[in-house]
């Protein structure tokens, strides 16, 4: 194996100027972190406590094994997008161990609306239980939820993707032997009451859970009958009487005890199919990555000095390193797991396009999981490389990339454009799971390019039209488009939509795909098929 | 000298004749049970037989195979060690008359010390003073009680073919005297198939002197000075020491003259201790043990002899190897007994495996029959080891014991030693005027106070460390800290939920973990009080933790869900539990009951107020031609009643409604 000899100057200007821009942009992270992690307003979050139940977080940590690691996914979901903020859209979705076993953990969060979905809470659910599901992890659900947010209806009821999918999900997952667990912690109504329901093993909690497809109120304005909430979905009564659920608990507390026994009474997961080896750092300091990231658009980051600073002992096995070197591919290991990484060093061209192709076939044949790392501005353009085939180049390498069934995992630590995007494994392309670093950029284009061919296209029309148009009249208009193309490809905005699954620091790199590549090395992968390269 | 010894005997003893053995040149082999296979006197020993199963009385009971034995590996004399055969005149007859040579006294002196009521009677014949009490004794409960209202309180009851403690009872008033007749008299038959009981004076708060003695079985005898051996749990010796402090020239004269005077009336062949009592400036004869004593160590540091060797000497010479004027005596030694034993809990025998034992090494002596891995089993002796001080005074013996008992480690199961500590601290003790009663008396101020919370947090700690580096393989249980790793929000909070419950004794703490600091110090939780410590391995079990500017040495030792840990303050155990637990719920009980099927009251046995206990019938339903009886959940208070005989009853119906009791709850959770 190769180790990267590191040319980095930490005394440099640039070096220093791009560590205090990074140091910025880890706080800002952090800051958007503590205010999803809040939960619901204060006064919503004591109503909770003063019933005597437990804040979701605090539930959360209660089911959790001491000491293991917790996951989280999508907290960042929603952020900017609802007046009153929901914290990370109303529900929590992380991946931790539970009674020795890994789990997806899904929570709703009922101080922030009731745990009521809106657009982004359905998503974000699908969201992990597609995770879980693709992992094959237990599902554990407490549920804790008003059901539907009325007023966003078409973002929660008619479409796949919404909270349909969600009750679809428990099934088929249920059906491939993935346990489906819920609590029922709250007054679950019409759909809340569904997603326990739908579940293989439910809890309740006494004289708290309640499930009813109407409220007594509802049953009222319906019926005529008057019934009160105990009798009409009350836990005694479902776990007794309905049948509806199988455990009754006395508290929160309770509750969570019996989950964790259901989750110990599941058979044991398989072990690694590819056996990690001992975990070695890296040679060089991870935290000198704040400094190697540039911090100005138009000079461009080495990425080959991320890498040195981010595989197992700086080690980067690279295939055809004198080919296509504006793409690196190479074989490494993360937290002692193999690893085939595939990252940008510039614009992409026929050859590096050519030599991604053959690299995921290697890694496809050998069963490798493969790491994009996207910091690409996209295909180079030009009658060179037209005539060259870069179309051509392009679409084998988006055909190899997207026809592969290693696990794949996408991570954007710069920019990430055009055709380049989705070339990387983007979110369309089915990843594992996707992340961007705080730095990072995707878009259709570029601010520049874009405000430059949008105003070339109004330059166009006014010069047909035999209107004058002055550069500051162009500058006018350019303006409005870059700063929306920057707000555009900002990875928060990226985040909120879950279009990534996390934006996550550099230096958290390292563990969370220890974490993914672990879950992944444990489930057998089907071979791979590719669909027809163009020759 | 012998062409080869059997040991027929385990544990410290076993190995400590092995010793003698060796030094003399002596060729030995030994016996053990099924269940010591791996101890560690077959390991000392070099060659042994197993020769049955666990029960004593299949092995180191078992005579026969004993012989058998013997006969095999091709010994010529039998040590039988402490207890078992030692003091059985049957066993040393049929040694004797397979041709072989039993190391220890005449049966007939066994015979005549093992039944008190004989040992009495010689006492008086060698001019002894002996306790005031019944003539003879007695197997009919009804004459023992008629016995014991004859004489002035407090008397004491003991078997009459006892020792040890067992079928012993102090009676100080009439109430539950048959009970403690009955007692006395079942524990007697079992430990020494004879029921029988004597009955004599209770001389209280007495000093324990016993001399040892030695004859050649021709009438020579000589003694090797007294011990002293005040300090004892249910009549059983825990500190003993030698000499005697604080005991006046005069009386320790008359007492060895006694000693010497009785051996010498049964021509004594062999060592022997003879026990007496003394208070007031009166001496009074207890008992007489043909054998060696578990203390014999005490004399042997302050004689320098080694009395195993004179055991050999007078058994294959009959001789004596010294005269009187040749045993001379310096300095002073006193001995701890590590047993396996919950001193807290009345000294009762705790059973369990031994995962970390240690001694100190410099200026002591240790016996011990036990390495890393021993089990300590039901079926014998729970003593651990014995650790024997010697100076040049009593107060540096003592300063080396109180040192020895603080360093000894013996993790895995309960142990005296944190009891061997506050005893050897108690200004009684220092001034060496304790007598028998003294540790019944002082049981509350003798132990020690709950473990310091930091050596919770140390437990804390390295339990976490252990669950990581157990699962290394996998990163969802080994990365990051002791709270586990999140995507880092720059606040880093701990969990809000404990990790788990750390208990010790009745004492359950919850235990919650801060962040892990960069120099490796970790905040531990323990209920609230915040202790910050960093724990680093030493190797061998050993940690040095440090909180703050304190530094602590610990040795540590981990079973199923358990830290056992040692350190300045002894050894402590903490159990591992889970902070949710399934049976945590509140109100578990629920004390509404319904109707299980449609169908009509037949009878109706409780009213409201009624107090019921659990499983009592409350009402009878009659519903397709049978009869369904619901009954009381738990002990409890009937609430009400909400159906009458003769009423048809819906299923689920709720019917009756019972109120637990105080206790039943607390049971519950």
């Amino acid at each position: 194996m190769t180790v990267i000899m590191s040319t980095l100057s930490t005394h440099s200007e640039s070096f220093k100027r791009n560590q205090a821009h990074y140091k910025n942009l880890v706080s800002e992270l952090q800051a958007r972190r503590q205010l999803a992690r809040r939960g619901g307003k204060q006064q919503a979050r004591d109503r909770h406590e003063a019933a005597e139940k437990m804040l979701p977080r605090d539930r959360i940590d209660a089911l959790l094994d001491p000491g293991s690691p917790f996951l989280e996914i999508a907290e960042l979901a929603g952020d900017g997008m609802y007046e009153d903020n929901p914290p990370g859209a109303g529900i929590i979705t992380g991946i931790g161990r539970v009674s020795g076993r890994v789990c997806m953990l899904i929570a709703n969060e009922a101080t922030v609306k009731g745990g009521t979905y809106y657009t982004m809470t359905a998503k974000k659910h699908v969201r992990a239980q597609r995770i879980a599901w693709e992992h094959k992890l237990p599902n554990l659900t407490l549920v804790d939820s008003g059901g539907a947010y009325l007023p966003e209806q078409a973002g929660i009821f008619p479409d796949e993707g919404q909270y349909g999918s969600v009750f679809h999900q428990i099934v088929r997952q249920s059906a491939e032997g993935i346990p489906q667990l819920a609590v029922v912690h709250g007054a679950c109504t019409a759909g809340g009451a569904y997603v326990p329901a739908l579940c293989d093993q439910t809890v309740i909690v006494r004289g708290q859970g309640y499930m009813y497809l109407g409220g007594p109120e509802i049953t009222y304005a319906a019926t005529g009958e008057r019934v009160d909430r105990e009798n009409l979905g009350g836990a005694e009564m479902h776990t007794r009487i309905s049948g509806v659920t199988d455990y009754l608990a006395d508290n929160d507390r309770h509750a969570l005890a019996i989950l964790r026994e259901l989750v110990y009474d599941l058979p044991q997961r398989p072990a690694h199919t590819i056996p990690p080896q001992k975990p070695l750092p890296p040679r060089y300091d991870p935290e000198e990555i704040y400094g190697i990231v540039s911090s100005e658009p138009q000079v461009p980051t080495d990425t080959r000095e991320i890498l040195a600073r981010l595989v197992d002992d700086s080690r980067f096995d690279e295939f055809k390193p004198s080919y296509g070197d504006s793409l690196l591919c190479g074989f490494a290991h993360i937290m002692g797991f193999p690893v085939g990484i595939i990252a940008n060093q510039g614009v992409l061209f026929t050859e590096s396009s050519i030599k991604a192709v053959h690299f995921i076939d290697l890694c496809c044949k050998r069963n490798i999981p493969l790491l994009f790392m996207a910091d690409v501005p996209g295909y180079m353009v030009g009658r060179e490389a037209e005539q060259g085939g870069i179309t051509k180049a392009g679409a084998k390498m988006i055909t190899a990339m997207s026809s592969a069934n290693v696990p794949k995992y996408n991570l954007i630590i710069g920019n990430s454009y055009g055709a380049g995007y989705m070339g990387m494994c983007s979110r369309p392309f089915g990843p594992r799971l996707a992340f961007g670093w705080p730095n990072g950029r995707a878009a259709l284009m570029g601010p520049e390019q874009a405000a430059t061919t949008l105003a070339m296209v109004q330059r166009q029309k006014r010069e047909r039209d035999g209107i004058a148009w002055s550069s500051e009249e162009e500058e006018t208009f350019k303006q409005p488009i870059r700063d929306q193309f920057t707000s555009f490809a900002n990875m928060y905005n990226f985040a909120s939509n879950i279009w990534i699954d996390n934006v996550i620091d550099p230096l958290e790199t390292r563990t969370v795909m220890g974490l993914l590549l672990d879950l992944a090395a444990r489930e057998p992968v089907s071979p791979t098929t590719f669909g027809v390269l163009r020759m | 000298m012998f062409e080869k010894l059997l040991i027929a005997n385990r544990g410290e003893i076993a190995c400590r004749i092995a010793r003698t053995c060796r030094r003399l040149g002596i060729p030995a082999a030994t016996v053990h049970s099924s269940v010591d296979r791996n101890a560690l006197h077959v390991q000392e020993v070099g060659e042994s037989i197993e020769i049955g199963g666990a029960p004593a009385v299949e092995s180191y009971l078992n005579t026969a195979a004993i012989l058998e034995t013997a006969i095999a590996v091709g010994a010529d004399a039998i040590h039988p060690g402490i207890g078992f055969l030692s003091e059985d005149p049957e066993f040393a007859e049929a040694v004797e008359a397979a041709g072989l040579v039993f190391v220890g006294p005449r049966p007939e002196t066994m015979r005549c010390f093992s039944d008190k009521w004989s040992a009495k009677g010689q006492a008086r014949l060698a001019d002894v003073p002996v306790i005031d009490g019944s003539e003879g004794s007695f197997s009919d409960p009804e004459e023992i009680e008629e016995r014991v209202r004859q004489m002035p309180l407090p008397v004491m009851l003991k078997a009459v073919a006892g020792g040890g403690g067992r079928g012993v009872r102090v009676i100080k008033t009439m109430d539950g005297l048959s009970a403690a007749i009955a007692s006395a008299m079942r524990e007697a038959s079992a430990s020494f198939g004879r029921p029988d009981l004597l009955i004599e004076g209770f001389v209280e708060n007495a000093r324990h002197i016993e001399v040892q003695v030695a004859g050649d079985g021709q009438g020579n005898v000589l003694h090797l000075f007294e011990r002293e051996c005040s300090l004892q749990r249910r009549f059983q010796k825990i500190i003993e020491e030698a000499p005697a402090e604080k005991l006046l020239s005069e009386m320790r004269e008359r007492i060895l003259e006694a000693a010497v005077r009785l051996a010498a009336t049964v021509e004594y062949r062999g060592l022997g201790t003879v026990e007496f009592l003394v208070k007031d400036g009166e001496y009074y004869f207890l008992e007489c043990n043909p054998r060696l004593q578990v203390e014999h160590t005490v004399t042997e540091a302050i004689t320098g002899l080694d009395l195993v060797e004179l055991q050999l000497h007078i058994a294959s010479k009959r001789t004596l190897p010294m005269r009187q004027n040749e045993v001379t005596l310096s300095g002073h030694a006193i001995q701890g007994r590590v047993y396996a034993e919950s001193s807290a809990g009345g000294f009762i025998p705790s059973t369990g495996t031994v995962l970390c034992v240690d001694f100190p090494k410099r200026d002591l002596r240790v016996d011990s029959g036990v390495k890393a891995g021993s089990t300590i089993t039901s079926h014998y002796d729970p003593m651990i080891a014995k650790l024997v001080a010697y100076g040049n005074d009593r107060g540096q013996a003592l300063a080396i014991l109180k040192q020895a008992v603080r360093k000894t480690v013996v993790l895995g199961l309960e142990t005296n030693l944190d009891f061997l500590s506050s005893l050897l601290r108690h200004p009684v003790v220092v001034a060496g005027t304790a007598d028998n009663g003294f540790i019944d008396r002082e049981i509350q101020e003798l132990h020690t106070p709950p473990p310091p919370p930091e050596l919770a947090a140390i437990a804390s700690i390295l339990w976490m460390r252990r669950m990581h580096t157990q699962n290394e393989q996998d990163p969802w249980s080994a990365y990051g800290s002791m709270v586990g790793w999140r995507l880092s929000d720059g606040i880093d909070c701990a969990p809000s939920q404990p990790a788990f419950l750390l208990r010790n004794g009745s004492t359950s703490v919850p235990i919650s973990f801060g962040h892990e600091n960069k120099d490796g110090s970790v905040v531990v939780a323990l209920d609230g009080v915040e202790i910050s410590a960093r724990v680093i391995d030493g190797g061998g079990g050993h940690y040095e933790a440090a909180l703050g500017s304190r530094v602590i040495s610990v040795c540590a030792a981990f079973g199923e869900q358990t830290v056992y840990l040692h350190s300045q303050h002894g050894s402590t155990k903490f159990a591992v539990e889970p902070y949710l637990s399934v049976d945590s719920g509140a109100d578990s009980l629920n004390g509404v009951l319904s109707a299980q099927m449609m169908g009509k009251v037949v009878q109706v046995y409780v009213k409201a107020g009624d107090k019921v206990a659990a499983k009592a019938p409350l009402i009878v339903q009659e519903s397709m031609k049978m009869e369904l009886t619901i009954t009381a959940p738990f002990d409890g208070t009937v609430v009400s009643v909400g159906c009458r005989e003769g009423d048809l009853i819906e299923r689920n119906h709720p019917v009756i409604e019972i109120a637990p009791t105080a206790q039943s709850t607390k049971e519950s959770t």
